[in-house]
């Protein structure tokens, strides 16, 4: 009887397992920054540090979209992009170099693990700090900014450590949001996670496989205690 | 020839689905708890990371930046309250609790061996290294009380399994071997220990029985000083093994006592401190103590002698040790809930009734060294909780902070634990009703487990 209703079991397991890592697939939603309202590009030829406070909509921020012009001579320099919890320890929770060559149609992502962005008992802001450093450029080399003069909600852009009046850096973060998540929140299980526990499908997986050896266990006692009995 | 090829291909079986399913279990906990969610971690990875970095004898220079790291790891994964982060802008070392230094650095030379592989990965990955030790030692210990199920019931095939098995779903024990501790070392050492009592009760002395009680010994003793009081079960054992005849009370009763009083004798001294009789260490002890016990032996003795100021101090730990032996995860502050502690009570009180008569029934049916293992468990869970409740000892002065033990340092004793409520379980049902009870007492762990990783979910990802 065991016997009969095993195969039928774990291929039924498999399929839960499978239609849960196909749930659990990562959506990546781009949601507005920073309105486009009187944008203009702001020349990076004397600027070291650019700082933007990022007031997070979405739980788990992935990515951001910066608006860039990038001339020829300086597509192999670096931009640095740090963030961190705005007003806590002063660390990088992302800490990371792009070259400034991978922008697209005057569009450069960038994407890093997924930062969990809500205040709760265990974390202590939900406002982030982006800083961008761009590199030295080159004599004549003409790199640019997208900048906007709608300032709300993510407040003024800091120049070189001052405070620019008019405008905010037009960005576009990207929020990982997941189906799965509505249920069990295998995102916030999966932020800041290194390796495969980084990777929110791991976690019906492994749960799925577990139930799988728990089920195969039992049925091993239950020979055993028909075999003994 | 064939005979054998078949017991190996029997044993070769159940680890095929043993191993994984240990594997899988402890892979949960270790997936589900955040960084630095266990007691202690972050102080036990800094000793292993310390370690790793070649810093072994003292911390050097560069225990500063690891302290760093961890600090920084730790308020990254919401370990601090809001609005609080550690103070990494001065170049000292970030004290992150419990110096771990006091302990031999065995168990953090084991850890540290994945640490070496990841010196230039993430603060995090390299926590999870050190956690993959504590899983694989978690799965060893699962097939070590396998093992023993085996030496010590050999007519009970379904029981060889379950005890195992209840060790493994045991959700305190499945927590704290997943996590960077010292006491995972202990617990498995404590397990070889026993399979190696285990087998010098059964066959008497014979080399590989006497191998295993002497490593598993001197591991545990070589991590940490917790692992003292398995000395009791070895003794014992050795004493069991090498006379293998009943021995009638006229004779172990006075030489057993005489045996105590020698020790007594050679240990302590009466003095008079302030008008009053007091029993204090010698010279000898009390130069041991501070070097290597550190229980501070003779303010301890002073402590316990106090009733007044002690007894009713002692329920309060016996409640405290109880439920976080049976219901208490992470640093002890995720509760399993006022319903499971109320089962754990009751449970354990119906399975005290199911002994007594399991006890009564089986008195005369079983030979002599099965008969000796049931004491040999017995006296092992009554020295763990005798030494834990005593841990809590000197007592600070009224009105200071008071350090009450938890039920993990227990779990050196909990394959014993375990055992005698599986046998007390089974003494409450007739027999023919036994081998469904037997199995409904496995269903109840595994629900006990899930419920507890449930519960760490909830505290983890969906409450705060």
């Amino acid at each position: 009887m065991i016997r009969s209703y095993w195969f039928p079991l774990v291929i039924g397991l498999l399929i839960v397992l499978t239609s849960a890592a196909m749930l659990a697939a990562l959506q990546p939603v781009a949601q507005p920054g920073a309105a486009l309202d009187g944008v203009e590009l702001l020349a990076l030829t004397e600027v070291t540090q650019l700082e933007q406070r990022i007031m997070a909509e979405g739980e788990y921020l992935v990515g951001l979209r910066l608006g860039l012009k990038v001339d020829p001579l300086a597509t192999e320099l670096p931009l640095r992009l740090r963030l961190r919890h705005e007003g806590g320890l002063p660390r990088d929770l992302i800490n990371l170099e792009v070259p400034l060559g991978a922008t697209e149609q005057g569009v450069l992502e960038v994407r890093f693990a997924p930062i969990f962005t809500r205040a709760t008992l265990h974390t202590s802001s939900p406002t982030l700090q982006l800083i961008l450093e761009p590199p030295p450029l080159p004599e004549g080399a003409d790199v640019r900014i997208l900048v906007s003069r709608q300032t709300e909600p993510h407040g003024s852009v800091v120049v070189n450590g001052e405070l620019d009046p008019i405008f905010a850096l037009a960005f576009t973060p990207i929020y990982q949001h997941q189906r799965l998540d509505a249920l069990w929140p295998v995102s916030r299980m999966a932020a800041q996670r290194p390796g495969p526990l980084g990777w929110p499908p791991f976690y019906p997986l492994l749960v799925g496989s577990f139930l799988v050896a728990l089920m195969v266990a039992l049925k091993h006692v239950l020979l055993v205690s028909r075999e003994s009995g | 020839m064939a005979a054998q090829w078949n017991v190996w291909k029997a044993e070769w079986a159940v680890i095929s689905w043993l191993l994984p399913l240990a594997l899988l279990h402890g892979l949960l906990y270790l997936a589900l708890v955040p960084p630095w969610q266990h007691y202690d971690e972050p102080s036990h990875f800094e000793y292993a990371a310390q370690i790793a970095a070649g810093e072994f004898e003292a911390p050097g220079p560069q225990a500063v930046g690891i302290s760093h790291a961890i600090a920084v790891s730790m308020y990254r994964h919401g370990f601090y309250p809001p609005g609080e982060h550690p103070n990494i802008e001065e170049a000292r070392r970030i004290r992150l609790g419990y110096n771990q230094r006091v302990h031999p650095p065995l168990y953090y030379s084991v850890a540290a061996v994945p640490l070496g592989f990841l010196q230039d990965r993430s603060v995090e990955l390299q926590l999870y290294g050190a956690r993959m030790v504590s899983l694989v030692l978690y799965a060893l210990s699962v097939l070590a009380a396998w093992r023993i199920a085996v030496t010590l019931l050999p007519d009970e095939p379904l029981m060889q399994l379950v005890i195992p098995l209840l060790l493994l779903f045991t959700p305190t024990f499945a927590d704290l071997m997943t996590a960077v501790n010292s006491d995972v070392l202990v617990n498995f050492a404590a397990l070889v220990l026993l399979l190696g009592c285990a087998r010098l009760l059964r066959d008497g002395f014979q080399p590989m029985g006497l191998l295993l009680a002497l490593f598993g010994l001197a591991v545990a003793l070589f991590t940490k000083r917790t692992a003292i009081p398995m000395l009791v079960p070895f003794g014992l054992t050795l004493l069991w093994a090498g006379w293998r005849q009943p021995l009638p009370w006229r004779i172990w009763l006075p030489t057993g006592l005489s045996l105590l009083a020698g020790v007594s004798i050679a240990s302590f001294r009466f003095e008079r401190v302030e008008g009053a009789l007091r029993i204090l260490p010698r010279d000898w002890l009390l130069e041991f103590d501070r070097n290597h016990l550190r229980i501070y032996l003779d303010r301890w003795l002073l402590s316990v002698a106090d009733w007044e100021l002690s007894a009713p101090i002692y329920p309060e730990v016996v409640r405290v040790m109880f439920e976080s032996f049976w219901a208490r995860l992470a640093w002890g502050h995720i509760s399993l809930g006022a319903s499971v502690d109320l089962m754990a009570r009751m449970l354990t009180v119906a399975v005290c009734i199911g002994l007594l008569v399991r006890g009564w029934q089986l008195r005369g049916q079983l030979p002599l060294w099965q008969q000796r293992s049931i004491w040999l468990c017995f006296a092992m869970v009554c020295v763990a909780w005798f030494v834990t409740i005593m841990h809590v000892h000197p007592l600070p002065p009224y009105g200071q902070w008071l350090h009450i033990p938890r039920g993990r340092y227990m779990f050196w004793a909990i394959l014993p634990h375990l055992w005698l409520l599986a046998l007390g379980w089974q003494g409450l049902f007739p027999q023919p009703w036994r081998r469904w009870a037997t199995i409904g007492l496995l269903l109840l762990f595994v629900g006990l487990s899930s419920f507890a990783w449930s519960s760490v979910l909830v505290d983890f990802y969906y409450l705060t």
